[in-house]
């Protein structure tokens, strides 16, 4: 289907055209290594934050700190984008969507820096922290099993596992977040995400998982 | 040749001077040191009073004594101080190979104590030297002269006053004239003190001192040496250090530990020098936020003085809120000196509040490079830095006399730079080869020679021609044996797009990394457009990617000032490069120097990049603005990295500021809209590539002042 090396490509050349249609704000570098596809791990004593616990408002500080995103939103929030690769095809992924613990004007963005927002933003009355969710699909058929689907997505808390019907390739998941999260920047990101692959695989779901409500969407 | 005096603090002046004029006359070739070293040894602090150096008279050692004797062991006393100095300076001097032969220390070092009521016959059994100012001539003339190269490393043991080892280790180095070998030579050598580094910062006056030079010259260093001597010296001073950006914290702090190690054998008392920064945040201390703390006035941090003060400098806004305040309430002076770094970057307020609270005799010492301001103002005179009296005279007012420490410092040795990216830099900040005229230009032409420039031919006299080249003595020998001109300074082929001039630059990036054994994180890009540097980020990043290179955006993910990662490669807007540098600098989309309104800070902006190179740069642009900048950067090449052109007039110079204040006007703080219109209808800006919200938000604006 498609290597690590060309998914990275792909990635990079469509956040750089997101960026610069200003329906991005600035991107970190992916790359492919190995058979993962994900942002450039910079720094050694990068410890990460596990998943499994809830994010806080400091996970948030600590991931913009280390980088650890793909690129950002126009209203600060971190897309972050995980790939591994078997045989060809997309054995694994994590894909989340961090938002910004405030709600800024984005204009706002354009004058200062991040992190000069969050800090700024963070002397504020604690009432004004947004309650978002960060949003997250994994894909992991390894780990699958009678509680565990194949593909989940998470909302809220960490023992949510929404099934869905398949991995989520790129642009199935950057058109789901702009479309249901960035109307305004919808019609300009579409044209753009056209570049990436996306899912044509059949589903994971079994009949008991369909049952309840569940993802799902047509694939080509 | 006559000795050079060096003088740092000195009680006893008479002995002092009558010890001075005695080497000046007899000495010769050499140095003297009043008031240094401060030496340690395993028991005690050890005060030398003076320390001769001469090539035809030796080392010797002096105390100054002018106490009357009492009885036998007054003399044991001193010949005991005697020997003390003796074991200090030989303990730490034969530390230096340089200075043994084997086993056995090469330099002689005599003693002696200068006092009026010096004994007849040595009343005590010892090498102690006992000496009568009015014999001081002849005592000196009988002193041992030097093997020369033993002089030669003696005077560069002393230079080193501590190890400054650099920071990286360069291992699976495999050529030894790889560009990774060449800065690993540099590196090394940018570690000692030369000596006018090393007198500035021996010399404190009892009161203000101006510390002048390049960016490069070692001011920094010269600040903490001196911050470590003024403690070293006076245990219960209130010292204050303080700076304009966040990353000079580590480096001070590293800096006058390690001196304070060599003086005191021992850390310095963090609770009487104290390293601030000059504002401050919410989890740092900081000297702004200090001072509004103690006479109650709100400590606002950056952020909240950006939203506040919406034109103007910010942080001279804040700074006026505590002074006003500090009208009201009065303001006990508390430190006895303040060493203020960065001076170009700190808003004449700020100097007058630090004034304010200095105690009498206002020991203010400040460091600042020439030519390194990028919002375009001049270094503000004495008179506007710290204020006129109510008589109209200056405040502050500096003058080199005569047998006292020198009010007025100038370090003319540039380490950082080669002296070809400084001549180019220079060349393209004033614009010498421009079409049309210079720009802009010093008052006082003798800055020239002062920063390290020597006169081929022609005069620098207003109206004169004149062709200038760095002179070798102001340039580190390092780079005339390790590094040709041509791949000092290296133009780039002009490009019609920026996609070309990315790939030329990806390419260029991998050979260093490849062949030019260079690590990823000695290596800088530098984007002179703030606005689009995000943007261009992404384009940049991906051409690096797809040749395997890791690159980040400086600034994005941390408030505090990190700008390199190893293994990856920096890219930086302007603000966040300044104050930076790295082996190998990429000066990328330099056409931005070319903008028709603001000339002046576009040059400046191009100046600060190529001067962020410690070894080779690389200048590139693209498009039709870019012809003409790389016509000048031609020129410089084809001069030979000599500066040839008409010194202003003082009409001219007029004409030229005026000019400038004008476009200077006409130049957007980031947050005002009108002035962002002014420099789009100018074409400094385009507006097509400002981020979307702001163009939605200029349009609304426009329509707004159009009804």
């Amino acid at each position: 289907m498609t290597s690590p090396e060309s998914l990275a490509r792909s990635i990079r050349e469509t956040v750089a055209a997101l960026v610069e249609a200003d329906v991005a704000l600035v991107a970190n570098t992916t790359v492919a290594l190995g058979n993962r596809v994900s942002w450039a791990h910079l720094r050694a004593d990068d410890d990460g934050v596990p998943f499994r616990q809830t994010p806080t408002v400091g996970t948030f500080r600590r991931w913009l700190e280390l980088q650890h995103y793909s690129f950002i939103m126009t209203d600060g929030a971190l897309v972050q984008m995980t790939f591994d690769f078997e045989a060809g095809e997309i054995s694994r992924h994590r894909l989340a969507l961090v938002p910004f613990p405030y709600v800024v004007a984005r204009d706002e963005f354009s004058v200062f820096e991040i992190s000069d927002i969050l800090e700024l933003y963070s002397e504020m009355p604690h009432d004004e922290i947004s309650l978002r969710s960060m949003v997250r699909f994994d894909f992991d058929p390894a780990a699958a099993s009678e509680n565990h689907p194949h593909s989940h997505l998470t909302v809220n808390s960490s023992s949510c596992r929404i099934a869905g019907e398949a991995a989520m390739y790129p642009r199935d998941f950057l058109r789901f977040i702009y479309r249901n999260f960035y109307p305004e920047d919808w019609i300009q990101a579409r044209p753009i995400l056209e570049g990436l692959a996306s899912s044509a695989a059949a589903s994971f779901l079994s009949q008991d998982q369909r049952r309840e409500p569940h993802l799902a969407w047509t694939r080509s | 040749m006559t000795i050079d005096v060096v003088r740092g603090p000195i009680t006893d002046h008479v002995a002092a001077d009558a010890l001075s004029e005695a080497a000046s006359r007899v000495a010769g070739e050499g140095t003297l040191y009043l008031g240094y070293p401060i030496l340690a040894t395993a028991d005690e602090r050890v005060e030398i009073d003076a320390l001769l150096v001469s090539s035809g008279f030796g080392v010797t050692a002096f105390k100054f004594d002018s106490s009357q004797p009492s009885d036998e062991s007054f003399w044991k006393k001193l010949a005991d101080e005697q020997d003390s100095m003796y074991v200090a300076l030989e303990s730490n001097l034969s530390k230096h190979e340089s200075l043994r032969r084997g086993r056995q220390f090469l330099i002689p070092i005599r003693t002696a104590t200068v006092s009026a009521w010096a004994p007849q016959a040595t009343a005590v059994d010892s090498d102690a030297n006992f000496v009568d100012p009015t014999d001081l001539e002849r005592f000196i003339s009988t002193g041992e002269a030097f093997d020369p190269d033993v002089y030669r490393s003696l005077e560069s043991a002393l230079q080193r006053v501590t190890t400054i080892r650099p920071a990286k280790k360069r291992q699976n180095l495999q050529r030894s004239d790889s560009r990774g070998a060449t800065i690993k030579v540099i590196e090394r050598g940018i570690a000692n003190l030369d000596r006018w580094q090393k007198r500035a910062a021996i010399e404190t006056p009892d009161g203000p001192q101006r510390i002048r030079g390049l960016a490069g010259s070692g001011k920094t260093i010269v600040l903490a040496m001196k911050a470590a001597l003024l403690h070293a010296q006076h245990p219960d001073w209130n010292i204050l250090v303080t700076f304009a950006s966040r990353a000079l914290y580590q480096q001070f702090e590293d800096l006058i530990r390690r001196f304070a190690f060599a003086h005191m054998d021992d850390s310095y008392d963090p609770e009487r020098l104290h390293i601030m920064h000059s504002w401050g945040s919410r989890e740092r201390p900081g000297v702004y936020k200090t001072l509004a703390e103690t006479l109650d006035t709100e400590f606002l941090s950056w952020q909240k003085a950006q939203l506040k003060f919406r034109s103007g400098d910010p942080f001279a806004s804040a700074c006026k809120e505590v002074l006003d305040a500090s009208d009201a309430h009065s303001l006990t002076p508390r430190y006895d000196a303040v060493l203020i770094d960065e001076a170009q970057d700190l808003p004449p307020e700020f100097f007058q509040l630090v004034h304010k609270f200095t105690k009498d005799p206002k020991r203010v010492v400040w460091a600042y490079d020439e030519l390194q301001k990028l919002d375009d103002s001049e270094m503000a005179d004495l008179e506007g830095l710290f204020g006129v009296d109510s008589d109209g005279s200056a405040v502050v007012s500096l003058k080199n006399q005569e047998n006292a420490p020198r009010q007025d410092v100038i370090l003319p040795i540039c380490y950082r730079n080669s002296p070809w990216a400084l001549a180019t830099a220079h060349a393209v900040g004033f614009g010498v080869y421009r079409d049309g005229g210079l720009v802009q230009h010093f008052e006082n032409t003798e800055l020239w020679t002062d920063i390290g420039y020597a006169v081929v031919s022609g005069d620098l006299q207003p109206g004169e021609p004149v062709t200038l080249t760095r002179s070798t003595t102001s340039t580190p020998r390092y780079f005339q044996e390790r590094v040709t001109p041509q791949d000092a300074v290296l133009v780039a082929p002009a490009f019609a797009e920026s996609t070309e001039q990315d790939e030329w630059l990806a390419y260029s990036i991998q050979t260093d990394l490849r062949e030019g054994e260079l690590r990823a994180d000695d290596i800088l890009v530098v984007l002179p457009d703030a606005y689009t540097s995000k943007k261009r980020f992404s384009q940049i990043s991906a051409a690096l990617a797809e040749r395997g290179v890791t690159s980040h955006l400086v600034g994005v993910g941390s408030s505090v000032d990190e700008v390199f990662v190893s293994d990856s490669v920096a890219v930086a807007h302007i603000y966040r490069a300044k104050g930076n540098e790295a082996a190998m600098v990429y000066v990328v989309d330099s056409q931005f120097a070319n903008a028709r309104a603001d000339e002046v800070s576009g040059r400046n902006t191009l100046f600060t990049a190529i001067t962020r190179s410690k070894a080779w740069v690389r200048i590139l642009g693209w498009g039709t603005r870019y012809e003409a900048i790389a016509a000048e950067l031609a020129q410089v090449q084809a001069n030979n990295f000599n500066l040839s052109f008409t010194v202003p007039t003082a009409a001219e110079l007029s004409e030229m500021r005026r000019v400038n204040r004008d476009a200077q006007a006409a130049r957007p703080s980031l947050l005002t809209f009108d002035q962002l219109l002014a420099q789009i209808d100018a074409g400094a800006i385009e507006f097509s590539r400002l981020p979307r919200s702001v163009r939605t938000k200029l349009e609304n604006f426009v329509r707004s002042t159009d009804e």
